[in-house]
């Protein structure tokens, strides 16, 4: 077996369900907010932050701050060495500049071990940390206080870093009933899933030594579950839109290697904060052009239509600029599009900013889920 | 004038196929010499960098301590240096394979998660198998076969006295990382591994990959800034370079020894050509006459040289390859109880060898040919047509050649006792000039056997008729005597070398029984023993007192160096640590005690020149640390060096630390082997290696004659080339002879009488060889002994003179001169009457 494979092996999800995972449930009892912290037992879990900037200088800056728990084994092994490990902690972060028309990505991937990585637990503050990438002192932290999260990472060599305090400008919401979010047929296929659909962002990016004081806004999902996906699913679309007039809509559809939708939900977030979750169908995305990457090979879509019957919305979406891919230098074939959009009414007129996620196009790894 | 050059070689080798063929194979055996040499050197080496290669990654950096295993978290300092691209941790065991499921050692890495995931593996590699399931282990398929494990089934291995049951869940196929690698090797989950052999919170090295485009020696300077004086980062070159270093003497010894079979090998080179310009001289003297150049003749004669070297490459390299092959074990063996270097397991060949041997085949041959060549094809062809022989010069000049002889060899002695002191290799340049000495002053010798009475066509006529035809017997008599100076000084040494050894493991190993754990002679300082353990051991009724030791293995000067603590307040255990000086041993025992002195062994001292140093500094985890010496002990335990000091100094410099061997002091009239076997009942289930005083004494002598096999081999090699000498020789002197023979047998001599005649001049050259070569292998012993041993290795050795009386080696060489001669008498005596010749009257 070559050693990619047998890497990208290891840390994708198993395609059948282990007795021994907790797996996600629809009559979950929510407890906030102790439920920000990491929840043991589950293969995955994340914490996805996206969020548009602007400098005091009006320049415009798209980011992604995510910590991933990926369960290596539902619990830590006996032992006393550190290094036994429940779970690996991944972070990754990117900054669209499209102003320079760059797009930065970093990672870290360590073994949840207390010197290099790990989470957090309530009532502390910190909710995850990793040591920054090799190359860079310092560490990379996610933490949560009562007026927000707050988040830091740098890569020295990469030339960026982020320091960000979020506050929730909207209340918490549940995607899906209870936040329990359905991925597929199977049994252990759907997450426990919630999001701050705008939080007030302000804080400090770094660009190649040149720090900016940034406002903006960011959305934040929180998902954990285990084997979230079915068999014969490969990869995702997913869509976060903050629009102009305060309300908010999120979107996923779930493909097979066919690129047939195997499944897809949807949430429009009203002004009020009010929630209301529906089925967007089966076509209601359309890819308006692509972008093939010179660096992984992999083409991606680009530009999309978007037509929803049942909010009655009909949108386009245009990517800040094509090039937002993601790439893994650690586990090499992983890659993925990560990137800002703008978002435009029928007439043409900007009505809205979002985030979209591409993952499974091509040969390309995605993260495991 | 190529086709002319082939013709010419094919019918020279039919004129005399048994010359030739001795020629071929002495040519073959000092080449096979060198090359085998080489060869043993490079496998030696390529298997060190295999191990270094097998499961590093692509990292171009590792990050050492100064102790084998240092404290985890530095992976954190690691991480945050610029340029590192990432960094692996790895925790490094030898560990001991229990005997009922094998035997020997597995050399186990224990990784994280990426690196593991990222081996090559037979079998689907699942993670969470890797992580989980206790004892997971994955091997080379070579070293499961060897151990006679399948998939699945369970091992039990140690590392100090803690024992693991280990299961073979995945063949890992490290050869294609590092194919020149011990295949006793495995991987592991670095958390297990820590566990399982209680190195908790410790790793023994990082693997550094660089960010592309940074430069090794930057991020390596970084990184020792970063990380401080108790860290060493090398590059995988720097460290094949160390283990190189490590090896440099061992190499240098055998390589000069090999090369002494080639300069042998020179010699019948010479005598062969020398034959053959004699028989062909008036071939050449027509052929000049009818307008061939000098050149030409020259190019015809050196091409034929060449082509006979060039055959003798090839059948020398053939030869190298199953010496090497042959000696593989014994070396391998060697460097790992001397070096802790890994198994040698298969021979590394390279295409450097060809040049090598060609180098030694052709380049000897063409050296040997050389002169004799130049110095007849030089002559006019008038005199090539006469019958003067040629070697009559040498009888001329033998006089010359030995003043030459004794002002080289006297000029070299002088200048190594005075200005060459400080020069490191002025020992083998002495040597040399005593090898050189050798032919230089071997005619005037011969020379001596004219005063032989020779009244009768016998022993004796051939006797003296060697002081008439110097130029075959004299070589043939050099090349003896150099094989005999190499044979004789070499056994010296090694016989003095032991002898010494013996008074010194009288006076070290004092105790009745030895405790070490099973896997202390890989393992070295991660071979712990429990205190349990040695609280068991020291219960024995029969116990009288216990000498506790901790070691610390540490790097001093760029080379391994063992600390050692040791109770310094022992009863009368102050000749564990023979001072040199020989000076009272109360005193500095007590400063050992009182004031943390340290005691430095006699190689270390020399090799940073602390003979008279008053503190040095020693290495620790704090970084450097000035300790008071105390005195200088004998030690051949390690020629790197090793320092001795009370525990108590040890744990105020290394903090505490766990012992790894204890020695136990008997009840008098106690039997220590049946203390040794109630022991080892006491504690079945601890992997120990518990020896009394008798059976450890016997280790370090069986280890010591290992260690020579090798040097024995080649010495073999040399005899036998210099024995083919003695035959060519001989052979050539009744070639040239025939009409002397031819006309000896007209004037009424009978075959038994041409016979003893001949066996007269092997007895002859025999005689001078063996008291010339005598003398100087005493010579060379002095140098091995007093010169290159205290310069490459820091020892010193009390030369045993007694090693004179070398019974089987004369006999050896008796015979084999004797053997030489039998077939070159029995063809003279077969020659007939009508080879006479007008020319010859």
């Amino acid at each position: 077996m070559i050693p990619e494979l047998a890497l990208a092996a290891a840390l994708l999800p198993a395609v059948t369900q282990e007795a021994d995972w907790k797996i996600a449930d629809p009559d979950y009892q929510w407890q906030f907010p102790q439920d920000h912290w990491a929840h043991s037992g589950y293969r995955t879990e994340w914490w996805y932050f996206t969020g548009h900037l602007e400098s005091s200088e009006g320049r415009r800056f798209g980011y992604q701050f995510t910590f991933f728990k990926i369960g290596l084994l539902p619990n830590r092994p006996d032992g006393a060495s550190q290094w036994n490990a429940a779970n690996l902690v991944m972070g990754h972060a990117s900054i669209t500049d499209p102003e320079s028309g760059q797009h930065r990505f970093s990672e870290v991937v360590h073994r949840e071990v207390p010197f290099l990585a790990g989470f957090g637990t309530f009532p502390d503050t910190l909710l995850a940390w990793s040591q920054a990438p090799a190359g860079t002192d310092g560490r990379w932290e996610l933490s949560f206080e009562e007026s927000g999260f707050a988040l830091d990472m740098r890569d020295d060599r990469r030339g960026f870093s982020l320091s960000l305090q979020t506050e929730p400008d909207k209340p918490r919401i549940f995607q899906g009933p209870n936040g329990f979010s359905r991925k597929g047929a199977g049994e252990s296929a759907a997450s426990q899933y919630y999001s701050y659909s705008r939080l007030k962002t302000a804080g400090t990016v770094t660009l190649d030594g040149v720090s900016y004081s940034v406002q903006g806004t960011s959305w934040m999902d929180k998902e954990f579950g285990s084997d979230q996906l079915d068999d014969e699913q490969v990869g995702w679309d997913w869509f976060s839109l903050q629009l102009d007039d305060r309300r908010e809509v999120m979107l996923f559809s779930l493909r097979d290697e066919e690129g047939e939708i195997h499944s897809r939900a949807g949430t429009l977030v009203a002004a009020d904060g009010s929630v209301q979750w529906f089925d967007p169908g089966n076509q209601w995305l359309r890819a308006l052009s692509s972008w093939e990457s010179e660096k992984s090979g992999v083409e991606y879509p680009s530009g999309w239509r978007i037509r929803l019957e049942e909010p009655g919305l009909s949108l386009e979406l245009r990517p800040v600029m094509a090039n937002q891919e993601n790439r893994s230098s650690i586990l090499p074939d992983m890659a993925y599009w990560e990137g800002a959009v703008d978002v435009f009414d029928d007439a043409g007129n900007t009505i809205g900013r979002g985030y979209v996620e591409l993952t499974g196009y091509g040969d390309a790894m995605r993260p495991g889920i | 004038m190529i086709r002319l050059l082939l013709q010419s070689t094919v019918r020279q080798f039919q004129s005399d196929k048994l010359l030739h063929l001795l020629t071929l194979l002495g040519i073959a055996l000092g080449a096979a010499a060198v090359v085998g040499v080489q060869i043993l050197h490079q496998s030696a080496i390529a298997a060190f960098a295999g191990s270094v290669q097998a499961v590093r990654g692509n990292s171009e950096l590792t990050v050492f301590g100064s102790a084998p295993s240092f404290d985890e978290r530095v992976l954190v300092d690691v991480l945050g240096t610029v340029g590192v691209e990432s960094a692996t941790p790895r925790v490094q065991l030898s560990v001991a394979v229990d005997p009922s499921s094998g035997d020997g050692f597995l050399e186990l890495a224990g990784l994280d998660v990426l690196s593991l995931a990222s081996l090559p593996y037979r079998e689907e590699f699942e993670l969470r198998e890797a992580l989980s399931q206790p004892g997971w282990l994955a091997l080379t398929a070579e070293g499961a076969d060897r151990l006679g494990l399948s998939l699945g089934d369970r091992v039990n291995v140690s590392c100090g006295s803690r024992t693991a049951e280990l299961q073979l869940s995945n063949w890992v196929e490290l050869e294609q990382l590092g194919p020149a690698a011990s295949p006793m090797r495995g991987v592991m989950d670095i958390a297990a591994l820590q566990q399982l052999l209680g190195q908790i919170g410790e790793i023994h090295q990082i693997d550094v990959a660089l960010v592309e485009g940074q430069e090794p020696d930057s991020v390596a300077a970084s990184l020792e800034q970063r990380l401080g004086p108790a860290y060493e980062i090398l590059t995988p070159s720097q460290q094949v370079g160390q283990a190189e270093q490590l090896l440099g003497a061992f190499r240098l010894n055998l390589t000069a020894l090999s090369a002494v079979s080639l300069f042998v090998g020179f010699f019948m080179v010479y005598t062969t050509v020398q034959a053959m310009l004699v028989r062909r001289r008036r071939e050449f003297g027509v052929m000049r006459c009818l307008g061939t150049t000098r050149g030409q003749l020259l190019f015809l004669v050196l091409g034929e040289v060449a082509i006979l070297g060039f055959a003798g490459s090839f059948l020398g390299t053939l030869l190298g390859i199953g010496v090497a092959q042959g000696s593989l074990a014994d070396v391998s063996a060697t460097l790992t109880n001397l070096y802790v270097l890994e198994e040698v397991r298969s021979l590394a060949l390279s295409p450097s060898l060809i040049p090598l041997a060609l180098l030694a085949g052709v380049g000897g041959a063409l050296a040997g040919a050389a002169w004799p060549t130049l110095e007849s094809l030089g002559r006019p062809p008038r005199e090539l047509l006469q019958s003067q022989p040629v070697h009559e010069r040498l009888h001329r000049v033998s006089g010359l050649a030995w003043w030459i002889g004794l002002v080289l060899l006297g000029g070299t002695g002088v200048w190594c006792l005075t200005w060459g002191r400080q020069v490191r290799p002025a020992g083998f340049v002495l040597g040399l000039a005593m090898l050189l000495t050798i032919p230089l002053i071997t005619p005037r010798l011969l020379r001596v056997w004219k005063v032989v009475p020779a009244h009768q066509f016998g022993v004796l006529h051939g006797l003296r008729s060697l002081a008439s035809r110097l130029h075959g017997s004299a070589f043939c008599s050099a090349s003896l005597a150099v094989s005999v100076s190499i044979l004789v000084g070499i056994t010296m040494m090694v016989s003095s070398f032991r002898s010494t050894l013996e008074s010194w493991v009288d006076s070290v190993i004092q105790a009745d029984v030895y405790v070490t754990a099973a896997s202390y002679a890989r393992s070295r300082s991660d071979a712990i023993l429990e205190q349990s353990v040695i609280d068991e051991l020291v219960r024995h009724p029969a116990v009288r007192e216990a000498d506790l030791l901790r070691r610390v293995d540490s790097r001093i000067a760029e080379r391994p160096v063992p600390l050692i603590g040791v109770r310094m307040d022992l009863p009368d255990g102050t000749r564990r640590f023979p001072l040199t000086s020989g000076e009272d041993p109360e005193p500095v025992y007590r400063r050992l005690q009182d004031e943390q002195a340290v005691l430095i062994s006699q190689p270390l001292a020399r090799r940073l020149g602390l003979e008279d140093s008053a503190e040095f500094d020693l290495p620790t985890p704090e970084g450097p640390q000035s300790v008071p010496i105390a005195g200088i002990y004998e030690d051949y335990g390690s020629e790197s060096g090793a320092v001795a000091m009370d525990l108590t100094t040890m744990e105020a410099l290394f903090g505490e630390g766990p012992l790894h061997s204890v020695s136990l002091y008997l009840d008098e009239g106690t039997d220590p082997e049946q203390v040794v076997t109630a022991l080892a009942a006491r504690l079945p289930e601890v992997p120990l290696e518990i020896r009394s005083n008798a059976r450890l004494r016997a280790e370090v002598f069986r280890i010591f004659d290992q260690t020579f096999l090798v040097t024995r081999t080649l010495q073999l090699v040399t005899l036998l080339v210099a024995a083919l000498g003695v035959a060519t020789t001989l052979l050539v002197i009744a070639e040239e002879g025939r009409s002397e023979v031819a006309l000896a047998r007209s004037l009424g001599a009978d075959r038994p009488q041409v016979f003893r005649v001949f066996l007269g001049k092997g007895a002859g050259i025999g005689v001078v060889g063996v008291i010339l070569g005598l003398t100087g292998g005493m010579g060379l012993a002095w140098i091995l002994v007093h010169l290159i041993n205290r310069a490459y290795f820091g020892w010193s050795i009390r030369a045993d003179w007694g090693a004179l009386f070398m019974v089987p080696e004369f006999a050896s060489i008796g015979a084999a001169v004797l053997l030489a001669s039998l077939y070159p008498a029995w063809k003279a005596s077969r020659t007939p009457a009508v080879e006479l010749k007008r020319d010859d009257s």
